[in-house]
């Protein structure tokens, strides 16, 4: 690549990168700023001060809120994983009549949006009680038709003859599953573990039905909550809230990643 | 170490879900300790074959019977077999070491017992060295003989081979193929081998099958395979190069091949035939014997041998295999000789053998 080309593509690439991230340091700024600061349009905070952060956590109970959040996000994820691990491992290497079509229909729920669903969901969960409680947060996510299909792909790029093989040494499903397929899907494991948590972790609509005290309450209502609370003359607390908030999401994503390409690599070098 | 366990099959037939039979009533006893080959041209049914004997396919009909146990409804780890697979089907994430061992523990085996018998697979195999390592880390010789050595360490008397040795250059197949024949023999493991190479099947098996089809050619010992072959198939496929053939006729013991040459033959037979003779029964003629002229039309010389490629008739060429050294080249005219003794000869219309014919059925 010429020089006039590498510059031509750094900087554009620069141009996106700071419109990106542009609100992210935006509210970042805005959480070290005080109400005034905000509303003169200014970029740059005064002074950075931890005050907003400390207000954040005194107008609500955040912490409460994270760690509910982070009790949340860690069981849908161990609960998706598991399901849908051991539903596609049944699709791959099991036989049975109907199997394709038993698939089909399962991939189709992918095509209903969630939001359609979530009256019925909320009436099931309300008649089992299960109103603000983890259960009603987390155990309607458990099943995932994306899980399924994304881990059915990687389980049927294993060889069926290490299947066979394993069956003639008399090794059993369960076993076959937990010793050759989990370890041979690691990276995509790992992927969806990743996606499932991340997504569970932005919830919004579905924990705002299902609770109505701060005893089981997630964090992203936390910060709805907060923005009411403030009408909008406290930008800079709010903010701070949100720093707090995305803060493991990011954390996540950081440590992930390298996990991620370390198992990318990996398994490109065959 | 263990007991040698027969095998019998009566009548096995198999047909997928979808389409025709792939196997058409499959009878054969194979005697314990012995290295059976199954060989056959691609798709005629002997992955097939090997995975109903190992359980990962149920039969159509027909019955399986391991030692003297019917086996048809056994699961494949209660067959008390072993298998290599084509592709080796090695566990990517484990050592050679585990591999090795992998299954070893379900048998209520002692670790202590496991250390030992996968130490002993690996000496055998000379291992040693890889024990550590992952498959990846392997050339496609050792992996190989990783595949080998999980079988052994088994101790299982029954062992299923399919193709191991297609992925391997010619040199070390030809140098695994002396290492599996004397570890079988040393272990006295009962020993089915799938393969589609006739040169594998002649060298390594006290009896082979040959099928075609789904169906049965012949069962039997290499050389009485090849002397004897019992129809035009089975005169082909053993053999490299392959025995030539032509359509000929026979009347009154004088058997005419060509417009200009014929012979006189001691065959009970009138009518249409198929003649064939095997390349190095083609001899360059010596003045006074019987012969017949032909134009060169492609020399290879081997070192110790020579294939002289000629045509006999228009669009159909034989090869001539003569030992040593032969200056010769297309377009030379050469003098040949067959013995009549060295001929076979097959009905036109089922190919078989007229050999047996007169014997009655054989097999
Ligand atoms: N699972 C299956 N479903 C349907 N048909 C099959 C299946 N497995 C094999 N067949 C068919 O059965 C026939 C025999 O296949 P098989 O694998 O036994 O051949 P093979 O003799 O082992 O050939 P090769 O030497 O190429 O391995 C083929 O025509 C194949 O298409
Ligand atoms: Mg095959």
């Amino acid at each position: 690549m010429s020089i006039g080309r590498k510059i031509i593509l750094y900087t554009l690439l620069t141009i996106a990168g700071i419109i990106m991230f542009f609100p992210v340091v935006y509210a970042f700024m805005i959480s070290f700023m005080q109400g005034g600061e905000v509303l003169q349009g200014k970029l740059w905070p005064d002074s950075f001060s931890f005050e907003n952060y400390i207000n954040a956590f005194e107008k609500v109970p955040l912490l409460k809120y994270l760690l509910n959040s982070i009790i949340v996000s860690t069981v849908i994820t161990a609960g998706q994983l598991i399901l849908c691990s051991l539903a596609a491992f049944a699709f791959v290497f099991t036989q049975f009549k109907g199997k394709n079509l038993l698939f089909m229909l399962f991939i189709s729920t992918m095509m209903i949006p969630w939001e359609a669903t979530m009256v019925p969901n909320f009436q099931t969960i309300q008649s089992l009680g299960w109103l603000n409680s983890f259960y009603g947060l987390t155990i309607p996510f458990f099943a995932m038709a994306f899980g399924t299909f994304l881990l059915r792909q990687q389980f049927k790029t294993i060889p069926i003859e290490l299947y066979e093989a394993s069956q003639v040494s008399g090794i059993s499903r369960f076993k076959f599953f937990l010793t050759v397929v989990l370890p041979l899907s690691k990276t995509s494991l790992i992927t969806l573990g990743i996606y499932c948590f991340l997504t569970a972790w932005n919830m919004y609509l579905w924990p705002l039905l299902v609770t109505n005290d701060e005893k089981v309450r997630t964090v992203q209502i936390g910060l709805k909550q907060m923005q009411t609370q403030e009408i909008a003359s406290e930008w800079g607390v709010v903010m701070a809230g949100v720093m707090l908030v995305i803060l493991p999401t990011l954390l996540l994503i950081f440590l992930g990643q390298k996990r991620l390409q370390e198992g990318l690599t990996k398994g490109a070098i065959k | 170490m263990q007991q040698l366990k027969a095998l019998q099959l009566n009548q096995i037939r198999k047909s997928y879900q979808q389409g025709a039979e792939v196997l058409k009533g499959i009878d054969v006893a194979i005697q314990p300790g012995e290295f059976f080959v199954l060989v056959g041209p691609s798709g005629c049914g002997k992955s097939t074959l090997l995975r109903l004997l190992a359980g990962l396919e149920d039969v159509s009909s027909g019955e399986i019977y391991i030692g003297n146990e019917f086996a048809n409804r056994l699961k494949p780890s209660e067959r008390e077999l072993s298998m290599v697979f084509q592709n080796y089907a090695l566990f990517p994430h484990m050592t050679v070491e585990q591999n090795i061992m992998f299954g070893l523990h379900v048998k209520k085996i002692a670790k202590e017992e496991q250390r030992k018998r996968c130490e002993e697979a690996a000496e055998m195999l000379g291992l040693i060295p890889y024990l550590k390592r992952k498959p990846k880390e392997l050339s496609g010789g050792q992996r190989q003989r990783v595949a080998l050595a999980r079988a052994i360490v088994s101790h299982d008397p029954i062992c299923l081979m399919d193709e191991p040795l297609s992925n391997l250059d010619a040199k070390l197949r030809a140098k695994m193929r002396s290492e599996i024949r004397q570890l079988q023999r040393k272990l006295g493991i009962t020993m089915i081998y799938v393969t589609h190479d006739q040169t594998e099947a002649m060298t390594m098996a006290d009896r082979m099958m040959i099928l075609n089809q789904g169906v049965i050619q012949q069962i039997g010992k290499p050389l009485d395979i090849y002397n004897h072959p019992q129809n035009a198939f089975v005169a082909s496929f053993i053999g490299a190069p392959p025995m030539n053939m032509i359509p000929a006729n026979v009347a009154d013991s004088v058997l005419h091949i060509t417009e200009n040459w014929s012979m006189d033959v001691d065959i009970d037979w009138q009518g249409d035939v198929i003649a064939g003779v095997r390349p190095e029964h083609i001899q360059q003629a010596k003045s006074g014997t019987p012969s017949f002229t032909a134009e060169v039309v492609n020399v290879e010389m081997l070192g110790t041998e020579t294939l002289i490629s000629f045509e006999i008739q228009s669009g159909l060429q034989w090869t001539a295999k003569w030992q040593g050294q032969h200056q010769l080249n297309p377009g030379d005219i050469v003098s040949l000789f067959i013995d009549q003794n060295q001929m076979v000869f097959f009905d036109e219309k089922e190919k078989v053998n007229i050999e047996y014919q007169s014997l009655g059925a054989v097999q």
